[in-house]
């Protein structure tokens, strides 16, 4: 039996000890509680009964306890319950996501880990590219170099219907990207005619101002809502780390880079140092639904956010101000079998306030599907269309390549997929199986993405479920646009030394593998539990790595150019955990915890960053493929996280809530690693974390909670991301209100 | 991004150029795709059994849990006040074992609760509630006929049950529960109903 990563001072867990431990804590609690059958539906009321939402439709609107996949579903409810102050805060609440905050209210998010890959890399190349995020179906996809610009949201909390997230590699069932899984955000939508009004105030430390609002109203099949969302936050800080001289530094005047540059240029990349998010945006909803089988919605939305977070490489310091604002609309239609979605999203976004880094892009997303139904058999197929426009011709000089990629820059994703599903052993077994074919321009390569799922249902209170799926991402401007010159220098007559970084448009996509098996069970009607083993297998990860130089021909002029292109890795990722999540209900005490304990290796990784043909010296025998066969523990993804959250109704107007979050010891590993090479700069220990939050809710007339709640009440001030803020204890105070 | 810190002195004429996608080329992507796509579809029908359509999932907790609750706005005559409660169920239906499941340690008063399965050929219905499950109800009329003038609370589930002799009847809208209440059909069993219960369903007159 393998032991995971252990940990400095923590006990070797091992997968079957951990199994063994949560079916004992399982059988323990059902033995300990011998209560008869008296489930939630037995504390309600007749009338309260009727209003239970009885159906739930396969895929749109999936069973949990039946789902094939490993998935989570939060509500709006526990969101608030919980006080959480975001959507990213309140991912905390799910199993199997990773969430660490960086600054007052950005946070960096993976699911299961799997970051900071390669080791050693620009920020920009360690962003989340593998997760899905999306707003009722509609793909939140940042292009630009993969994953989500998180602020950038249009819609916050008072939004959230609920957040479905699915772990693992789903492109087949939710296209691109659905790499390593998905998070989808559903809005919420009036329950009955008449008047619908939502608002949200908080306030506290750190001046920390989140206001949100809904306004709605339903007659008959229409409805409308129009929401408004404000976020202030400050720092919990105004230093800055620089890397160079491995210390936090107060405002400098400037900042000295990698190879001792000295950059002025500081109150303009940093005009607010205490600033860490201003964000505001409106939405639009409107919904026609003339009956059950035909729905029409469609929603607008515009946002305007500037933050200081981690996520842009600029050579000094890990925050950079990025800024954005953007506005999209989305077009939703289900007309009985068929279901269409057009989304149109553009706008102007800037990743550090240097000179070169902003660009405008525009989005178009369309897919179709129609479910072919006939007796026992059915197909979904479906088609679908993504177009991404990414232009930085407008703000930078392309001659010089003072942009980030200077051109007008398409990605461009067809989608064809088919979906299935057959249920046989009098629906005991239920097979699910879904395919896609991606074809991109660049790389002009078709790839595959599928998933076999199946559940079987030993009886109604356990279910088995296994998963075999592989997912691709989609390619990046980064990927296969980047382009600039870094240095020009004229080394002679009439010859110059350039050093350029490129895309590369043949690059591999990052793809993932993996094998899922789980069960679910209703170990009594006040206790769930969800286990899942998963094996995980990602490859085809790139990064900028030093290649053949060669000589061009400028006129007259000789130019001799050491290129670093975005080139493949032979590096393979394998991943393989157990996540238990248990769920226990009974009358006025709610417990959810939930424990991933995994392992991540990291395979053939070599920290060199040039080819064998590059001009670096030694370049034959220390290149990116001289560690083939080597194996080791991925550091920067924790051995260990989870959480809980307990609530407890203490009167029906006092509800108290505690939730907590939990990861172990992780080590960053930053591009000045391997530049200063001396052991000590760009290694970053992140120190186990224990984060404690309370929230106590009082509704003194009914739909007016006014509440109090703690962040972080132990006060546990580490930094949970490299070279970033210290996190310190919060408290906020404000109301909610709901008609 | 990684962004010079150094001014650069004089840069070549250096512009990469992208290819272009004209009308023709679109449109020759789109066909490889599809055709792409037919050679997929064709493995995947090969490869995996088929598909049936994606069914609605019903939560038959909440079936059994308001039959129970039946109990408690019905009145009975004395002769039913005694012996066990029995519900009868006819036709395959989850709500039977969710009824078996949560009435497991409930009575009606000091009545133990029986969960029986019926045949629709039995030949007596001898219980006070009676669920017909959809896949039963075209047998509705012979089942009325059959408990005629007996106190047997007739339970359906499918639209318009209650007006052929249905006394409550489930329907689903909006995905919730509805209960269609036929008064009359109650009353000449010999039955009372609570106002309440009145109160929350859908009253059917004929």
């Amino acid at each position: 039996m393998k032991t995971l990563n252990p940990v400095p001072g923590m006990i070797k867990i091992t997968i079957k000890q951990a199994f063994t431990f949560f079916a004992f804590i399982a059988i323990g609690i059902s033995y300990a509680y011998g209560q008869s059958d008296t489930t939630k539906l037995d504390d309600l009321s007749l009338k309260d009964l009727l209003n239970v939402k009885i159906v739930s439709v396969s895929k749109s609107a999936e069973s949990l306890f039946d789902a094939p996949l490993s998935a989570s579903v939060l509500t709006k409810e526990e969101i608030r319950r919980a006080g959480c102050t975001s959507i990213m805060e309140a991912l905390r609440l799910v199993p199997g996501i990773i969430v660490r905050e960086q600054t007052n209210g950005s946070y960096d998010i993976h699911l299961r880990g799997m970051d900071n890959v390669p080791p050693n890399a620009a920020f920009d190349l360690n962003a989340n590219t593998t997760t899905l995020v999306m707003i009722d179906n509609r793909p939140i996809y940042n292009y630009l170099r993969g994953g989500t610009f998180w602020e950038t949201l249009p819609v916050d909390i008072n939004d959230v219907e609920k957040i479905e997230v699915v772990r693992g590699p789903a492109a087949a069932l939710y296209g691109p990207n659905a790499v390593n899984g998905v998070i989808n955000i559903i809005t919420r939508q009036i329950k009955k005619d008449g008047l619908y009004i939502v608002a949200n105030n908080k306030q506290g430390s750190l001046n920390t101002f989140i206001n949100n609002a809904s306004v709605g109203y339903q007659q008959n099949k229409w409805g409308i809502i129009a929401s408004g969302n404000y976020q202030g936050r400050n720092r919990s800080q105004t230093s800055y780390f620089e890397f160079n001289r491995n210390t936090w530094l107060q405002q400098p005047a400037y900042f000295l880079s990698y190879e001792n540059d000295t950059a002025t240029n500081v109150k303009q990349r940093y005009p607010n140092p205490g600033l860490a998010m201003d964000k505001y945006a409106g939405n639009i909803f409107l919904n026609y639904h003339p009956s059950e089988k035909i729905k029409f919605d469609l929603s607008a939305g515009i946002q305007h956010s500037v933050v200081q977070k981690v996520s842009n490489e600029n050579e000094v310091t890990p925050l950079s101000t990025a800024s954005s604002i953007s506005r999209y609309i989305d077009f939703r239609a289900n007309i009985n079998g068929l279901s269409a979605q057009f989304s149109y999203n553009n706008g102007t976004q800037v990743t550090d306030y240097d000179p070169g880094n902003k660009y405008d892009f525009t989005t178009f997303d369309a897919s179709i599907e129609y479910n072919f139904t006939k007796g026992n058999f059915s197909l979904k197929p479906g088609l679908g269309y993504r177009l991404a426009v990414y232009d930085d011709t407008k703000y930078s000089d392309t001659l010089d390549e003072t942009g980030i990629f200077n051109t007008k820059a398409k990605l461009i994703t067809q989608t064809a997929s088919l979906r299935g599903e057959y249920k046989l052993l009098k629906d005991k077994l239920r097979l699910v199986a879904a395919l896609s074919a991606n074809e991109f321009n660049y790389p002009d390569t078709t790839y595959i993405s599928y998933e076999f799922a199946a559940t079987y249902k030993i009886n109604k209170k356990h279910l088995l479920r296994a998963v075999y799926s592989t997912a691709s991402r989609s390619p990046t401007i980064f990927d296969d646009y980047l382009d600039q010159t870094v240095t020009y220098f004229q080394t002679g007559n009439k010859t110059f030394s350039k050093l350029e970084i490129d895309g590369n448009q043949n690059l591999k996509l990052l793809t993932e593998n993996m094998l899922e098996i789980g069960y679910r069970g209703i170990i009594n009607p006040w206790l769930n539990i969800d286990v899942e083993l998963f094996n995980i297998l990602g490859k085809n990860y790139n990064t900028l790595v030093d290649s053949r130089p060669y000589t061009e021909l400028d006129g007259t002029d000789t130019v001799h150019v050491t290129p670093a292109i975005s080139t493949n890795l032979p590096l393979q990722l394998v991943q393989h955990g157990i996540t238990v999540s248990l769920s226990y209900s009974l009358m006025k005490l709610q417990i959810k915890p939930f424990i991933t304990v995994q392992q991540t290796r990291i395979k053939n990784y070599s920290h060199f960053i040039n080819t064998p043909d590059a001009q670096t010296p030694g370049a034959e025998q220390n290149n990116i493929y001289s560690a083939m066969g080597s194996i080791a523990t991925l550091k920067s993804t924790p051995a260990v996280f989870g959480g809980a959250s307990v609530n407890y109704v203490f009167s029906p107007k006092i509800n108290v809530n505690i939730n907590t979050y939990y990861y172990t010891e992780q080590t960053y590993y930053h591009l000045s690693n391997i530049l200063f090479n001396d052991g000590i700069r760009g290694i970053d220990n992140i120190n186990a974390k224990l984060i404690v939050n309370a929230n106590i809710e009082y509704e003194p007339v009914k739909g007016l909670r006014i509440f109090c709640s703690g962040k972080n009440i132990l006060n546990q001030t580490s930094r949970e991301f490299f070279k970033s803020d210290v996190i310190p204890f919060m408290l906020l105070a404000g109301f909610n209100f709901e008609l | 991004m990684l962004k010079p810190l150094t001014d650069k002195t004089s840069l070549p004429i250096f512009k990469r150029t992208l290819p272009k996608l004209d009308l023709l080329h679109y449109f020759l992507l789109i066909a490889r795709s599809v055709n792409k796509f037919l050679f997929c579809a064709a493995l995947f029908i090969l490869v995996s059994t088929p598909c049936v359509k994606a069914q609605d999932e019903i939560n038959y907790a909440v079936y059994a849990n308001i039959i129970y609750r039946f109990t408690k706005y019905i009145d009975w005559p004395d002769d039913r006040k005694s012996g066990d409660f029995v519900i009868g169920i006819v036709g395959n239906s989850p709500v039977y074992d969710e009824l078996v499941s949560f009435t497991a340690n409930k009575t009606v008063g000091s009545q133990k609760i029986v969960i029986k399965k019926m045949s629709l050929s039995a030949s007596s219905y001898d219980c006070c509630i009676l669920f017909l499950s959809d896949d039963a109800s075209k047998n509705l009329k012979k089942i009325v006929a059959e408990t005629e003038n007996t106190p047997t609370l007739i339970v359906s589930e499918g639209k318009g049950l209650a007006l052929k002799g249905a006394c409550i009847n489930f329907i689903i809208a909006d995905e919730h529960l509805k209960l269609e209440i036929n008064k009359t059909n109650i009353e000449k069993r010999d039955l009372n109903i609570a106002t309440e219960l009145l109160s929350l369903g859908i009253i059917v007159r004929e």
